[in-house]
């Protein structure tokens, strides 16, 4: 195997379950979540000359397929009949306990923010980026990571059950 | 700390505080807060809470990225053309002469193609039948009729698979190697196979008759995979390892189709 195949597969492949998780939520479909994914792992394969060893592989990777993802947000502009919601992704987790229950109505409610409040919410909080490499990847201030974050979760408190994200005492939270 | 500082001041900067962008002093001001404050202090535990069930939920709802690895890893290995690439390729063969053309399609697509293209009917069949993962079927015979309708043109689908007493139960449209599938679910009570169908045709990946003898047959993530392949028509048929069904129906649609 070739040096660059094989830096590619340690550094790269490992981020393709974290790339295909957000995709998902952020397509709203299985397959075209899995088509933006492999666009953007194949266009890293053939930049990977621009990747810096040291440097943070993930967020280079999250870099690429969120503009990818942009580009077709642009295309699909004024075409939303086009983007059909999958139910896997809008009730992805079957609702037959509590806690599955409040799974699929935090799901419901991620997956009705506007775009912008939910690629940024899913980076914070999912992914674990911070505000500085959102804004970087996103190519926005940080103010406006900022924003949109707090307006998200605004949305998803609103949208939530009071009892869904009280907090109890006692309960699972650290 | 700022003696100064109001309630409302720290619930602004909660969204800073959480995702730490709160610079000192601003940060340890806010903390000094926290600590003497049980109203601020349980706002902050509610939006750490909120932040862990969108985590969570959105975790458990995350799909196997397993056949996409090997689709990704076949492509950078250079065992598959890209599909852009494949296209201009192919017309550029086109040109020259329809034997190069034939040529190059018989070297895209490999017995290992096969491998892959059950490897997906498994991730498929595990995911929506045997883990039950929510999906938008089509459920009633008019439903079904229209989309094998839309799909595969004229191909007529069983109703039954008369040798298991199987149903035809729902049926929806997915991807296999990239490429749409019709995929039929035949049920009796709690046992259920998955049979996926394809026409090939121009922009299809699997492209020629070859698969290794009349039905090939795999097992991946616990599923039994029967493949084959009968004019122009490619069928994969997938059920749990423990029903061990699939070889039957497909033996019994190799001679309905």
């Amino acid at each position: 195997m070739h040096l660059r195949q094989e830096q590619f597969e340690q550094f790269a492949m490992p981020h393709t379950h974290a790339l295909l998780r957000t995709a998902g939520r952020l397509c709203g479909d299985r397959a075209a979540a899995e088509d933006l994914v492999q666009e953007a792992m194949l266009s890293a394969w053939k930049n990977f000359e621009q990747f810096e060893p040291g440097t943070n592989c993930k967020a280079w990777l999250f870099t690429i397929m969120l503009r990818l993802w942009g580009r077709q947000q642009q295309r699909f502009a004024g075409r939303p009949e086009l983007l059909v919601y999958d139910e896997a992704y809008e009730h992805g987790v079957a609702a037959t306990s509590e806690d599955r229950m409040i799974a699929a109505e935090v799901l419901t409610a991620v997956d009705r923010l506007a775009h912008e409040q939910r690629s940024v919410l899913l980076l914070s909080v999912v992914e674990g980026f911070a505000v500085k490499e959102i804004a970087a990847m996103l190519s926005i201030p940080m103010g406006t990571v900022m924003s949109r974050l707090s307006r998200a979760r605004a949305a998803l408190r609103q949208s939530l059950r009071p009892g869904s994200i009280q907090y109890r005492d006692g309960g699972k939270q650290q | 700390m700022n003696p100064d500082l109001r309630c409302a001041d720290v619930l602004d900067r909660l969204p800073e505080y959480l995702a730490d962008a709160l610079e000192p002093p601003q940060s340890d001001e806010v903390a000094a807060h926290l600590e003497t404050c049980p109203e601020c202090a349980m706002a902050l535990a509610t939006e750490r809470r909120l932040d862990k069930l969108v985590s969570h939920a959105v975790n458990e709802a995350a799909p196997s990225s397993a056949a996409l690895q090997m689709r990704i890893a076949e492509h950078i290995s250079g065992r598959v053309i890209p599909r852009y690439q494949w296209w201009r390729l192919a017309t550029v063969a086109a040109a020259i002469s329809s034997i190069a053309l034939g040529l190059a399609i018989w070297h895209a697509v490999s017995g290992y193609q096969v491998h892959l293209l059950c490897a997906d009917a498994a991730d498929d069949h595990h995911t929506e039948i045997t883990m039950r993962e929510a999906r938008r079927w089509r459920a009633t015979p008019q439903e079904i009729s229209e989309l094998v309708h839309r799909e595969l043109g004229s191909t007529e689908v069983p109703q039954n698979i008369e040798g298991q007493h199987l149903s035809l139960a729902r049926a929806r449209v997915c991807r296999l190697r990239g490429s749409r599938f019709m995929h039929l679910v035949y049920a009796n009570g709690a046992r259920e196979v998955s049979v996926f169908l394809a026409l090939d045709k121009a922009g299809q990946p699997l492209k020629r008759d070859d698969m290794p003898g009349p039905i090939h047959e795999e097992q991946d993530l616990k599923v039994d995979i029967s493949t084959f392949r009968i004019g122009n028509l490619v069928v994969v048929v997938a059920s749990d390892l423990a029903a061990g069904l699939s070889t039957q129906v497909a033996n019994e649609l190799a001679h309905t189709f």
